[in-house]
């Protein structure tokens, strides 16, 4: 195959029912190859969310192009992206309220097969929907049960079992373990984990968590208001972060250590991010940055690769 | 040296109409001058609820509270509304984890933090503005000037925290009581908050009570750690003690639960707590312990020393089950 599974070009989304209108993603570019995870990191409000829903068109974007398998879904027909969607599922944050309270977990699950018309009788729904529960360690008895009888971390297997209903290639996992106790967040991981392996999937894991991120992830992508500063293999980017903004974050990650002497607990960036509307010139990180210089403020850096896959959009590089 | 606060088999629960939810049951510990103290437990751990307990805080009457509260050997449990009144906020302040519910949405900023020192110091309005423009100025709010005018909704996340901050610390409390004060905000954010908690309490020399559900975040910020599971202590121990010898499965495992960097399959927890509207017979942890006795089953254990400071609730910890 000649293409990647997904590829972003130049993205930039704008909420424009506001004036000044709110830029929530901005030339944002990456490419995600097949059985990779990719993590993606960043602070709230930084726009991870927001790109994987338009990602899944659901929010039609300004500027820019999504293709997926070599197919652009700007402007693809409706019975184009429903066919893509088949191939491109999501989990949510809070499976509580991903998950229809009026409906049983078999409804929920056979939802998938009534919309896309999969089998044509309710044995072969049945059969499918015991295998998916089985897959995300399920029992057969929690058909029956309502989403508000399950425990959080059950509603969460229920979201991941119906992400695969329809044997996706790519995931797009919306911080499926910030809303979970960190005994079930193991858990989670361990099934992403081996999910990935029995089923040949690609992932993207949007994540605040930098340690699972490590753990989990073949890449890493950071992103700061809006748009991707730094993208690089997963150990590159731990052991040699380039730009200012991932070093700050990195050097957040509470060590567990106390050998290595007590750990302190240090500011490493000042001030808080601006807010998206706005108006910026330069470099978005460049008002907190402690290396920033003059040319940081006027202009604006491009996204460079300074070794193989490692992306930086920083003038220092 | 004597405690500052002191709480002897504290027991909470809630009566509801399917029966009795078991929030706390039997907890304590106690806290010294000057210390920090760490109080970790997951979601229903019952941590919360041990803290809403200690200035009695909760809004429905329908909770019982019953042990002893001692706050410089006076049972905070025994007394009466006014008199307890009297404590809160002036000798023992308290954030909350969501700046934003705790704040009046229709008040300003200045305004908010001003109130106290109307009612309990009498203070003329140019006074306690300039008091309120003081303490907004300690926690680190720039332009604090602008800020006084403002409205919560007007504020970022680390802000309106900031600002709860300073409306804690307005009577300089001995005591501060934090119930997971960074949960919601970023990394970033959050180490500036937790700096500025740790700067403030050297200034005050305060107490701080920190609950929290994150253990990486205690290493490097509290002296001791107390861990809760199912409304228990489970383990107690200062905080490298417990990092590098923890004693109680619960602790080991969750430990062991986080990312070490090595690429592995994360040990997890299997099963779940327990249930808090059932009373417990044996060791709470009994149904997820890979190594439970006869004993567990039968008789819930209690806090064994170890080492001085070193306490943990389990059986493998008696001295008899060492022969």
């Amino acid at each position: 195959m000649n293409w990647p599974l997904l590829e972003v070009k130049n993205l930039s989304l704008h909420f424009m029912d506001k004036s000044p209108f709110i830029k929530v993603l901005r030339d944002l570019s990456f490419s995600l190859e097949e059985k990779d995870i990719l993590g993606l990191v960043g602070e709230s409000g930084c726009g991870k969310s927001t790109l994987a829903k338009t990602i899944m068109q659901l929010y039609i974007p300004t500027q820019g192009d999504i293709v997926f398998e070599g197919k652009s879904l700007i402007g693809a027909s409706s019975d184009t992206l429903k066919e893509v969607r088949k191939k491109l599922q999501m989990v949510f944050q809070d499976p509580l309220s991903s998950l229809n309270p009026r409906m049983t977990i078999k409804e929920i699950l056979r939802e998938p097969f009534v919309i896309h018309k999969i089998y044509g009788n309710k044995l072969q729904e049945t059969e499918r929907i015991v295998e998916l529960l089985e897959l995300v360690g399920l029992q057969e008895s929690y058909m029956q049960a309502f989403p508000h009888e399950l425990s959080g971390g059950q509603r969460q297997r229920v979201g991941i079992a119906r992400a695969l209903a329809l044997r996706p290639k790519l995931i797009l996992c919306d911080e499926p373990i910030a809303a979970l106790d960190v005994s079930i967040q193991a858990q989670m991981v361990n099934l992403l984990r081996h999910l990935y392996e029995k089923l040949q999937l690609t992932y993207l894991f949007i994540s605040h968590d930098l340690m699972m991120v490590r753990h989990l992830c073949t890449q890493v992508a950071v992103m700061y208001l809006g748009t991707l500063v730094e993208k690089a293999p997963v150990e590159e980017l731990y052991l040699h972060p380039k730009h200012p903004y991932t070093e700050a974050l990195l050097s957040l990650i509470p060590q567990v250590e106390p050998l290595k002497g007590k750990t302190k607990i240090h500011e490493a960036v000042q001030g808080e991010s601006p807010h998206p509307s706005q108006a910026l010139q330069g470099c978005v990180f460049a008002s907190r940055c402690p290396k920033a210089t003059s040319l940081c403020r006027e202009k604006i850096p491009a996204l460079r690769e300074i070794s193989p896959k490692h992306y930086v959009r920083c003038h220092l590089y | 040296m004597t405690a500052l606060l002191e709480v002897k088999n504290l027991r909470v629960s809630f009566k509801t109409n399917s029966g009795n939810i078991y929030a706390v049951r039997g907890v304590d510990f106690s806290l010294y001058p000057n210390e920090t103290l760490a109080i970790v437990g997951e979601s229903g751990s019952g941590k919360s609820a041990l803290a809403l307990s200690l200035l009695r805080l909760f809004s429905t009457t329908s909770v019982k509270v019953e042990g002893e509260v001692l706050y410089r050997q006076q049972n905070l449990l025994t007394f009466s509304e006014k008199e307890l009144g009297n404590i809160r906020g002036q000798e023992i302040g308290m954030i909350f984890q969501d700046p934003m519910s705790f704040l009046n949405p229709t008040m300003s900023i200045g305004k908010q933090i001003m109130e106290g020192f109307y009612y309990r110091k009498k203070m003329t309005r140019l006074a306690a503005k300039e008091k309120t423009l003081e303490l907004l100025h300690k926690v680190g709010i720039p332009r604090a000037s602008y800020v006084f005018m403002q409205y919560p909704h007007e504020l970022s996340g680390g802000m309106k925290q900031r600002v709860m901050l300073a409306i804690a610390l307005a009577f300089s409390p001995k005591l501060l009581i934090a119930d997971e004060p960074t949960t919601a905000l970023d990394a970033t954010i959050q180490a500036q908050v937790l700096s500025l908690l740790k700067q403030l309490q050297q200034e005050n020399g305060m107490s701080l009570l920190f609950i929290t559900h994150d253990l990486s975040l205690v290493a490097g910020f509290c002296q001791r750690v107390v861990v809760m599971y199912a409304g228990k202590i489970v383990e107690s121990a200062p905080v490298e003690e417990l990092f590098l010898y923890p004693q109680h499965p619960y602790t080991k495992r969750l430990l062991d639960a986080r990312p070490k960097g090595d690429g592995k399959l994360l040990h997890e927890i299997p099963g779940m707590p327990p249930n808090p509207r059932q009373p417990l017979e044996g060791c709470a942890f009994l149904p997820r312990c890979h190594n439970p006795l006869q004993i567990c089953l039968e008789k819930s254990p209690p806090l064994f020393s170890s080492e001085e400071k070193h306490h943990s609730a389990c059986w493998h910890q008696d001295p008899r089950s060492f022969v």
